[in-house]
């Protein structure tokens, strides 16, 4: 059972775009912090624990050519082996701060070389694997940062192909052992998801085909890629093979939004129908095959959900935007 | 909504000064919708500016009016048609808003919505059946316009409140053009639903932040006292989705293993059909539909018997002597009268609790035997001592006589639009 917890306000509502909430704990300061795209700005906040808010910080995309700011479409929180680094992506490219948002470490200009005039031009999907951030963007092409352990030498190392339509999200988990296959998968709005494998350069290992549904959010646990769709399912495969293992029939609208509590194997989803559920996956000892049971459900009432995160590992919190909403819901297990 | 049209009536401005070796240009002036001619050639705001066609002064703000929407106004940065060469036009910058397809739905519903509460306004201010239709034919007719059409087709960012704002002011006071019908197939019929999601996304970013509460949302629950839309978790699934509650798992071979329901929360039912994309055709969902027209079924095609009697509006017959019959009626109910002999036919008045005299003979031929009924007189006016008390009561009430008049012609209906 959740209940619910203080809400943290924000100073700009969130914008209805897909996975709009990133939540990094800094458990050794006993600090969460908070990130939400608001339109042409993001918001930082952070919080201790109950809630209780302490600082709030804006960012705005770097002015653009067109008449009106350029718009953000996410903000997250990169957790590398010796920093973290807060990622923005925009219209305009990709901004990479220090992990509190003070400092502009780095900045990439998309190319909009071959883009037609009626194609939106942006960066969308954002991922750590190892030392590298990989971020998506519209043409379906996701760049590879080589992130130093210290200082703004960052270098684009390669830029990976492999979708054809704009990147939606992108996941990745630490290498599972010396014989792991796959360790990120990314997502587009055709619902093909590409399966990669990482390292000084990253290898296409499986693709998994969609219906013309977009896949806005995908996660990736323990070899199991779960992705969310626009027509409410959230399906389960094998990373390596990309065999279909579940099939959930979980919303009724477009899906906005996956999260993983890793160290229990538990999946949030969220989407426009104002719910938010929680799922225990499991491997059945027997057969091998992927479970999944349905352990709660939340109904956010009247709010087109927009984003949701875990708050802790083990999955006892997590926190909800909507569009339009000035604040951040959270909710605790009792 | 701020009467932005209003500023220019308190600051005339002169006529455009004589050019060389020409005389005096005479001021432009335009008929409004009550049949008449601007009075306020050189002021009104909506004037169009000489040899413009009607595309050009709708969409780009032009330095020969004699005000400017604010320095916040976004110029539209296409070229209207008439002044570009027939080839490829240059690509314009990169879009900073997400979708540059949006334009068109946004324009579109709204000023479908603008024609639901203009056709209710005119309807409730008991203007002439062929003034209202006039009205409405000529804001359709510009709206379709199809130079009009193509350059709101075109890609291009979204406009900002305020420069959409004027061009609904304008389409207000818009003349007579030919009837086109735009082809939206050409433009959203392919596109990929990514494309739509991110349309969908950047017409969110138009209305975020804007909490105003709707009197018609507010009274059919669709929007909360706080401005917020209520999202039902109850009714049917859209057509492509299934209803939420079962978990399938599979073995390698993709056979299905395992069957599991779970409670999901809502009260949702699988989609009845698909919607019609048809010109004419089922929508099965109620978006575009008239709020103000609740009780009639809502049909697409138009066939004689179909058409909605409520359409049709009452010719107006001078209030005067029907209000005075209404208030004698009443008086000789209070007794606070004396029943005249009428010298000549019966003075009277016929109630008619529905809106046309046809749905009242429709709904007569349509009543169910059972529910008739006998007709019982009551006499209402012997009691002297009831008379007297009554009288009293009447003789406090007012009665006026001057109904409401316009302050002036080409004003009422931004007056209107203000109001709303």
């Amino acid at each position: 059972m959740f209940r619910r917890e203080r809400s943290l306000p924000l100073r700009g509502s969130a914008a209805a775009l897909c996975n709009n909430l990133s939540v990094l704990q800094v458990p050794a300061r006993n600090l969460t912090h908070f990130g939400v795209v608001h339109g042409p700005s993001a918001q930082l906040l952070s919080a201790a624990p109950e809630g209780v808010p302490l600082a709030q910080r804006k960012l705005h995309a770097k002015e653009g050519a067109g008449v009106s700011p350029p718009l953000i479409t996410q903000v997250h929180w990169c957790v590398l082996p010796f920093r973290v680094l807060l990622v923005l992506t925009s219209h305009r490219g990709i901004q990479m701060y220090e992990s509190d948002g003070s400092v502009m470490v780095y900045w990439h200009a998309l190319d909009s070389g071959d883009a037609s005039p009626v194609q939106a031009v942006f960066a969308r999907g954002i991922a750590s694997s190892g030392r590298f951030i990989c971020v998506g963007t519209w043409s379906g092409r996701v760049l590879v940062f080589d992130i130093p352990a210290k200082g703004p030498n960052i270098v684009l190392s390669e830029e990976l192909a492999g979708h054809q339509t704009s990147v939606t999200d992108i996941a990745t988990e630490p290498a599972q052992g010396q014989d792991c296959v796959a360790d990120m998968v990314t997502a587009d709005d055709s619902g093909l998801l590409c399966v990669w494998r990482s390292g000084p350069e990253f290898k296409l290992m499986t693709q998994i085909p969609g219906f013309g549904v977009p896949c806005p959010s995908v996660q990736l646990w323990h070899g199991t890629v779960a992705a969310g769709y626009g027509d409410g399912q959230v399906r389960l495969y094998e990373a390596s093979t990309g065999t279909l293992h579940v099939q959930i029939s979980a919303h009724a609208r477009a899906i906005c939004a996956l999260d993983l509590a890793p160290e229990v194997g538990k999946l949030l989803s969220a989407a426009e129908d104002t719910f938010v559920h929680i799922w225990k996956l499991s491997r059945s000892p027997e057969s091998g095959h992927t479970e999944v049971e349905h352990c709660h459900g939340e109904c956010v009432p009247d709010t087109q959900v927009c984003g949701a995160r875990f708050c802790d590992p083990s999955g006892s919190s997590f926190a909800v935007t909507g569009y339009d909403l000035a604040e951040i819901l959270r909710f605790s297990s009792v | 909504m701020e009467g932005v049209a209003r500023m220019s009536w308190a600051r005339p401005s002169p006529l455009p000064p004589a050019r060389e070796g020409k005389p005096p240009r005479e001021p432009r002036t335009h008929t409004t919708y009550r049949g008449g001619r601007c009075r306020r050639p050189n002021q009104c705001p909506l004037r169009a500016p000489p040899n413009k066609r009607p595309a050009d002064w709708l969409l780009r703000p032009s330095a020969a009016l004699p005000w400017q929407p604010g320095n916040r106004t976004r110029r539209p940065s296409i070229q209207a048609s008439g002044s570009q060469s027939r080839g490829p036009s240059p690509a314009p910058p990169a879009s900073d808003t997400m979708s540059v397809r949006t334009l068109p739905l946004l324009f579109l519903n709204l000023g479908g919505e603008m024609l639901y509460i203009l056709d209710q306004r005119l309807r409730a201010q008991n203007i002439p059946g062929d003034k209202a239709r006039k009205v409405l034919n000529d804001i359709i007719s510009t709206m379709f316009n199809r130079k009009f059409m193509e350059e709101l087709f075109k890609p291009q960012e979204l406009y900002s409140k305020k420069a959409l704002r004027t061009i609904y002011d304008r389409l207000a006071h818009a003349s007579i053009m030919r009837l086109n019908q735009a082809s939206m197939d050409k433009v959203y019929g392919g596109l990929p639903a990514g494309e739509f999601q991110l349309i969908r996304q950047t017409l969110l970013i138009f209305f975020q932040d804007l909490h105003i509460r709707v009197s018609i949302f507010l009274k059919d629950k669709v929007q909360n006292s706080n401005g917020r839309f209520v999202l039902p978790v109850s009714g049917p699934v859209p057509w492509g989705t299934e209803v939420p509650g079962l978990i399938r798992m599979f073995n390698d071979k993709g056979k299905e293993v395992k069957k599991v329901e779970f409670k999901h929360g809502g009260h949702y039912v699988t989609a009845p059909k698909e919607g019609s994309f048809e010109l004419y055709g089922d929508r099965v969902l109620k978006l575009g539909t008239n709020m103000y027209s609740m009780n009639r079924p809502v049909e697409t095609h138009m066939s004689g018997a179909s058409k909605s009697l409520a359409s049709r509006t009452q010719e107006s017959i001078a209030p005067n002597p029907l209000a005075k019959e209404e208030l004698n009626f009443l008086a000789r109910l209070m007794g606070g009268m004396e029943i005249k002999k009428p010298s000549g036919p019966e003075p009277g008045f016929r109630l008619n609790l529905f809106t046309t005299d046809e749905e009242e003979e429709q709904a007569a031929l349509t009543r169910p035997e059972e529910l008739s009924y006998e007709v019982i007189n009551i006499q209402a006016t012997q009691d002297q001592q009831r008379n007297e008390e009554l009288a009293r009561i009447m003789g406090e009430f007012e009665v006026t006589d001057q109904p409401r008049q316009s302050a002036s012609k080409g004003d009422d209906l931004l007056a209107m639009m203000d109001e709303l």
